[in-house]
């Protein structure tokens, strides 16, 4: 693999075997708000699950969004960096630039079915190079000249883990022998 | 080595948050003239007419429309200032809670989710279309808010005048819940002559009258009336713009 230009999307699935704050956080807060905006959509409460909702009325799809509002407020709160997902040594240091919140499932009568996923997708990173199973990676979009440093980490591949843009780089310029 | 330049490479900020101030005309109404009026009990209804209990009827039932958002301990929307910079006609929007079941008494602690479009028709939340072309606001949350009334049942936003997009006329959101029980999905009209006057400023003439509903009986959502949800709109000379009231009344 070339050096390239590439953005990656970082899917965090939340349950019940919640283990962080913010996790906890958006656990709760979903499933309260679920239980608020399914009403919209469960008249003489004849469904209890998001997918009876969601099969019996396409538009409960909207709750999605209208749940994922709820913790606009929390994901500010990580100050653009993409919870959970570490690199080699163990930090959590890959910025996301948007997120998309999910409603895997839940239900009504039953909150440990409450599951839901926020996807990550991050600032524009400077891929470098595969060793192994890791991403030689860079935050620094521009690297100018020869031999110049360039702050870098490693990341594992794994699941949830996926490059969705990729910018191959030519060396278009100067190759000084 | 290589020599790059990264300038085509797009940074977008997250969740822009204005801190844009306007004033808010304060607007109380009296839900109920007669304290010892009948309370009876009553059914929800579903058409504009609404439903008659004592000395007040019930705020019509309407569609939530596709596009509500909602709120927790941690939402982006739960504020007075909805605007999030958004330029338009101020508008400061009061809107009081009554309860039918409660001699049509105020309702405080009743929560209230408002939405509406900007001035040139389109929503937040997600991608819509329109005369400007296809907006993706997916990431921005303008024009939407929540609030809880206080003790005299009031909630009160700070936003603009809405625009108007193909297929309605002009219209705010809004829902009510009651200890976390929805109690209420409606809409609020706005006077006609206002609407127009609005439309004819500088901010909105480019999208200018509406052409698509021109009329209530046209409307889709409002041809069955507006008896229960059109709200009082008055100049307001401070900010410019105006105020909206409304008493909203709910069986709580």
């Amino acid at each position: 693999m070339g050096k390239a230009f590439i953005k990656i999307k970082y899917r965090h699935i939340i349950d019940s075997t919640y283990q962080t704050s913010f996790e906890k956080d958006v656990f709760n807060d979903t499933y309260n708000e679920f239980l608020m905006q399914a009403q919209g959509y469960n008249q003489d409460n004849r469904f209890t699950t998001f997918g009876q909702l969601v099969n019996n009325n396409p538009k409960a799809n909207s709750l999605h969004y209208k749940v994922g509002f709820a913790i606009g407020l929390y994901v500010r709160d990580l100050n653009n960096i993409i919870p959970v997902l570490k690199d080699s040594l163990d930090k959590t240091v890959v910025p996301f630039a948007t997120y998309q919140f999910e409603i895997i499932d839940s239900d009504i009568t039953n909150k440990t079915a409450h599951r839901v996923a926020i996807t990550y997708t991050s600032h524009t990173l400077l891929l470098l190079d595969t060793v192994g199973e890791y991403f030689l990676l860079s935050r620094d979009e521009k690297v100018n000249g020869v031999n110049e440093p360039a702050e870098t980490f490693m990341l594992k591949m794994q699941p949830g883990l996926s490059i969705c843009n990729y910018q191959p780089i030519f060396e278009l310029a100067t190759s000084i022998s | 080595m290589f020599t790059l330049n990264t300038s085509i490479m797009e940074r977008k900020d997250f969740l822009k948050n204005s801190m844009g101030m306007l004033g808010i005309g304060t607007v109380l109404v009296a839900c109920s003239k007669s304290v010892d009026s009948t309370t009876s009990t009553t059914t929800s209804t579903s058409t504009s007419s609404g439903t008659t209990s004592g000395s007040c009827t019930a705020t019509a039932t309407e569609t939530d429309g596709p596009y509500p958002l909602y709120s927790s301990r941690g939402s982006s929307i739960q504020r007075v200032d909805v605007t999030d910079g958004k330029t338009g006609v101020p508008l400061s929007i009061a809107l009081t809670i009554c309860n039918l079941n409660d001699s049509c008494n105020v309702l405080s602690n009743a929560r209230v989710d408002i939405w509406h479009c900007d001035k040139d028709g389109y929503y937040s939340g997600y991608s819509n279309s329109g005369y400007l072309g296809t907006q993706d606001n997916t990431a921005l949350v303008f024009c939407r808010g929540i609030q809880y009334s206080d003790s005299n049942g009031v909630v009160k936003f700070t936003s603009i005048y809405p625009g108007w997009y193909t297929g309605r006329i002009t219209h705010i959101h809004a829902q009510i819940y009651v200890n976390g029980v929805l109690k209420l999905t409606t809409q609020i009209a706005f006077p006609d002559d206002i609407t127009k006057a609005v439309y004819a400023t500088s901010l909105y003439s480019a999208h200018g009258q509406n052409t698509s509903v021109t009329s209530f009986s046209a409307d889709n959502v409002f041809s069955d009336g507006t008896g229960t949800e059109m709200a009082t709109v008055t100049a307001n000379s401070t900010t410019g713009g105006y105020d909206l009231s409304l008493t909203i009344y709910v069986s709580a």
